[in-house]
């Protein structure tokens, strides 16, 4: 049942008739001072109307024709949906905690766009929901993780065993051959206890031999088949796990720019490398175990079962209790574990902090502070692992007699045995590696489901990953022409997050070779414009069109090979200066590259350098200054040579020199080229064709420097504001 | 709380009666606030305040513990 279908229900259940002709359904949670609702507050919408069945079972309508756009405002784990009418009143329709949020985004949406374009209003559903659990996804198509069908991933695995799966074959018989001759061992043993070591009469050498060197035999043909088997079974679960790991590289990077942000670096990096980790060592080690000690387990099994029933039993009574304790005991010591991590990790987090800090640390003289800090920190870990040391040294003594006592009464049952004469010593010894044989297959049974739930939860965050489609689709049918460099804002709307909107009905055109400054105050939404120009995003609402072809259309990568970006914050590769400057464009000669370094100013102070274009640059450039940094990423713009460019400019202050410097460098990089740049430097300001001024998320002022100066709007004020900052400086 | 691998189920026993809600990530979703006062953040990033963790019973505290 859908979202829709199941809310309507809902609303019948309480006696109520929801409209014929609604589009949409939604619920809320309506809270009152600090009480949770417990039933849901339901929305519908149709084309005129919004209504809404409180919890308390009264009902409201609004009348959306008389309704200029909603607001979702977004609270601390709580939100609250006004409506913004035609005649300039607000009024508060509904509130909700973060349980509702998606959906009450969603319907805030999709109300916006229908009061916009009526017509093009359907009937639809706001949320996905996980058809087994009822649980909303994140976004249609998408797996839920609590419901996650872990078979299937098991099975799609399968599939990357394509080229490994001869070795697999020949793993798994070496498996087999393995397990037999551990069972055979004990069988020669027995031979050799009774009829040679215990024999009446003495026996003769030769046989005898022969009877030491099969068992040498058998230990040597064991290793070796041993070795093998781990040789194949480890090319085939490497092989499949170096597939899994490229193509979680690859399907992060075909990830949009949000599909990447929203998530936290290290969940992404744990992905491709723990995840995949977890598997390997899965399928490496813990399934091949598995396999072995089912086969063991089995054959065992039957063979002392054949033997003496009632051995067997008394072998097998205690067996549940082991695995109970065993059970038991691990996950104790696993909790304590995790404990004793947790404080390592503080220790650690605290180390490495002061160390990165260290210029804080000793600037404020603080080193006592934090040598007190990390004391205090060790001291607990200390404390932990100490307790739980003695706690380990205590029990697992006890777990190993437990499991032995087994092996007490079997003594004494066997002993009896043989003193009787029902049993050699032979058949003893054959019986007894039997059943060690036996212990070690249910002790790994004990410590088996953990693993595997483990790895199949690995599994299935690997395929979340791979699976996922991007925020920002390519078209059907790519457009790839050469690129002229105009570009048109189509009443765009856009927000990062459901529910906020950056950007508000933005319109606005570029010619080819014109140089746009945007300018505003901070968070007004100038690099969420850039953003979406350089495709990083998409917007729901409105168009953005280059050349008269909607950006969606055309192919990433041509839009991209035609777009460069000198921005505020210069992220410069691990590698060499050269290489950085290349990175754009691998294939540049050595003289291009130099030449696209001395437009951009930088040729100079790297020959001053003592490895010239060959130092190396750490993440964020390190070694380097931020106006050196800058020049270098004028420099990969240039070598990049695209149509139409974006620059962020930096606030940072440089000593006027250096400024000037960089000034001249972008001049010469904008020549021919269409630029949008955010502008701060009254100098960018004046050399650009036209300014465009947001405010507050929408287009306030728009015009050249001169049109706006005289217009003495919020252009005036901060043009104003920022010569009396330099009066000042 | 019941560890489902990773996510973590947890029932508690509030103001407004029993609630059970999911958390992930556990250690980043406990925010201290001084004086023994704390935040617990749930998946769909709902906040349930615990006003004083010394005021909880043992067994409650010894199941949080692990985790501060």
């Amino acid at each position: 049942m859908t979202k829709s279908e199941s809310l309507i229900a809902a609303l019948k259940n309480r006696g109520k008739t929801p409209p014929e002709d609604l589009l949409i359904a939604f619920s809320y949670n309506l809270r009152d001072g600090k009480r949770f609702s417990r039933t849901r507050g339901i929305g519908c919408a149709t084309h005129q109307r919004l209504y809404l069945y409180d919890e308390d079972g009264s009902e409201r309508q609004i009348d959306l024709t008389q309704a200029n756009e909603l607001r979702m405002e977004n609270l601390v784990g709580s939100y609250s949906v006004v409506c913004e009418n035609k005649d300039g009143t607000v009024d508060l329709l509904f509130s909700g905690d973060m349980r509702t949020h998606r959906e009450a985004a969603a319907a805030v949406g999709y109300i916006n766009s229908m009061l916009r374009a009526p017509d093009l209003a359907v009937r639809r559903e706001l949320v996905a929901v996980c058809p087994k659990c009822g649980r909303t996804l994140r976004r249609e198509g998408d797996v839920c993780l609590r419901c996650a069908n872990r078979v299937k991933s098991l099975r799609r695995l399968w599939g990357f065993t394509r080229g490994v799966r001869g070795y697999l074959a020949i793993g798994v018989l070496l498996f087999f051959v393995t397990s037999l001759i551990e069972l055979l061992a004990p069988y020669v043993q027995r031979v050799f206890v009774d009829d040679y070591v215990r024999a009446a009469t003495p026996p003769a050498l030769r046989p005898f031999v022969l009877i030491v060197l099969t068992m040498a035999g058998i230990t040597v043909l064991s290793v070796i088949v041993s070795v093998l088997r781990s040789v194949f079974i480890t090319i085939a679960g490497t092989t499949v796990v170096v597939n899994l790991r490229q193509l979680v590289f690859e399907k992060i990077h075909a990830l949009s720019l949000s599909g990447v942000t929203k998530r936290p670096t290290g969940e992404l990096i744990g992905r491709v490398t723990q995840d995949t980790n977890v598997l390997q060592q899965f399928l490496v080690s813990d399934l091949t175990n598995l396999a072995q000690q089912l086969i063991l387990l089995f054959g065992v099994g039957t063979i002392v079962v054949f033997y003496d029933w009632k051995l067997a039993l008394l072998v097998i009574v205690p067996v549940p209790f082991v695995v109970l304790f065993h059970r038991l005991f691990w996950n104790t010591m696993r909790r304590l574990w995790n404990k004793q991590w947790t404080f390592e990790r503080k220790s650690s987090t605290i180390l490495y902090d002061t160390y990165q800090g260290v210029r804080v640390v000793k600037s404020f003289g603080m080193e006592h502070r934090e040598i007190e800090r990390y004391n205090k920190a060790v001291d607990d870990q200390r404390d932990i692992s100490m307790k739980n040391e003695q706690i380990w040294a205590v029990i697992n003594p006890l777990i190993s007699l437990f499991a032995g006592l087994g092996e007490f009464f079997l003594l004494y049952y066997v002993g009896q045995k043989i003193l009787d004469g029902g049993m050699t010593l032979g058949e003893m010894t054959q019986f007894s590696s039997y059943v060690g044989l036996l212990y070690g297959p249910l002790r790994w049974m004990a410590m088996i489901p953990r693993r595997l739930v483990n790895a199949l939860t690995s599994v299935v965050k690997i395929f979340e990953i791979v699976d996922e489609k991007s925020d920002v689709p390519a078209s059907e049918h790519p457009v790839d022409l050469p690129i002229e460099g105009k570009i048109e804002f189509d009443d765009v709307s856009f927000g990062y997050n459901d529910g906020q909107t950056v950007l508000r009905h933005v319109s606005f055109s570029v010619q080819p070779g014109e140089m746009i400054g945007i300018v505003g105050k901070s968070g007004a939404g100038k690099s969420t414009l850039i953003n979406l120009v350089m495709r990083l995003y998409d917007a729901e609402n409105g168009t953005i069109r280059v050349d008269g072809v909607n950006i969606k259309d055309i192919s990433e990568e041509h839009l991209r090979s035609q777009i460069g970006v000198v921005l505020q914050e210069t992220f410069l590769f691990s590698g060499t200066i050269y290489d950085n400057i290349a990175y754009a464009k691998p294939t540049a000669t050595r003289d291009e590259v130099i030449r696209a370094a001395k437009a951009a100013g930088a040729h100079p102070f790297i020959l001053k350098l003592t490895d010239g274009y060959n130092t190396k640059v750490g993440e964020r450039g390190h070694t380097l200054s931020g106006g050196e940094r800058q020049r270098i990423a004028i420099a990969r713009a240039l070598l990049h040579d695209p149509k139409i460019l974006i620059l962020d400019e930096a606030t940072a202050s440089l000593d006027t020199e250096t400024e000037k410097q960089l000034q001249d460098a972008l001049l010469r990089l904008m020549e021919g080229r269409t630029t949008i740049a955010i502008a701060h430097r009254l100098s960018t300001l004046r050399n650009a064709n036209r300014l465009i001024v947001i405010d507050n998320g929408t287009i306030a002022e728009q015009g050249s420097h001169d049109q706006l100066m005289e217009a003495g709007g919020i252009y005036h004020g901060l043009v104003e504001a920022q010569r009396s900052m330099n009066q000042l400086s | 709380m019941k560890d489902n691998y990773g996510f973590m189920q947890v029932n508690v026993e509030t103001d407004q009666g029993p609630l059970s809600f999911g958390m992930r990530d556990i250690y980043r979703n406990i925010l201290k606030c001084g004086g023994g006062r704390l935040f617990l953040i749930d998946v769909d990033g709902n906040r349930y305040e615990i006003p004083s963790v010394d005021a909880l019973d043992r067994a409650s505290y010894k199941r949080l513990e692990l985790y501060l």
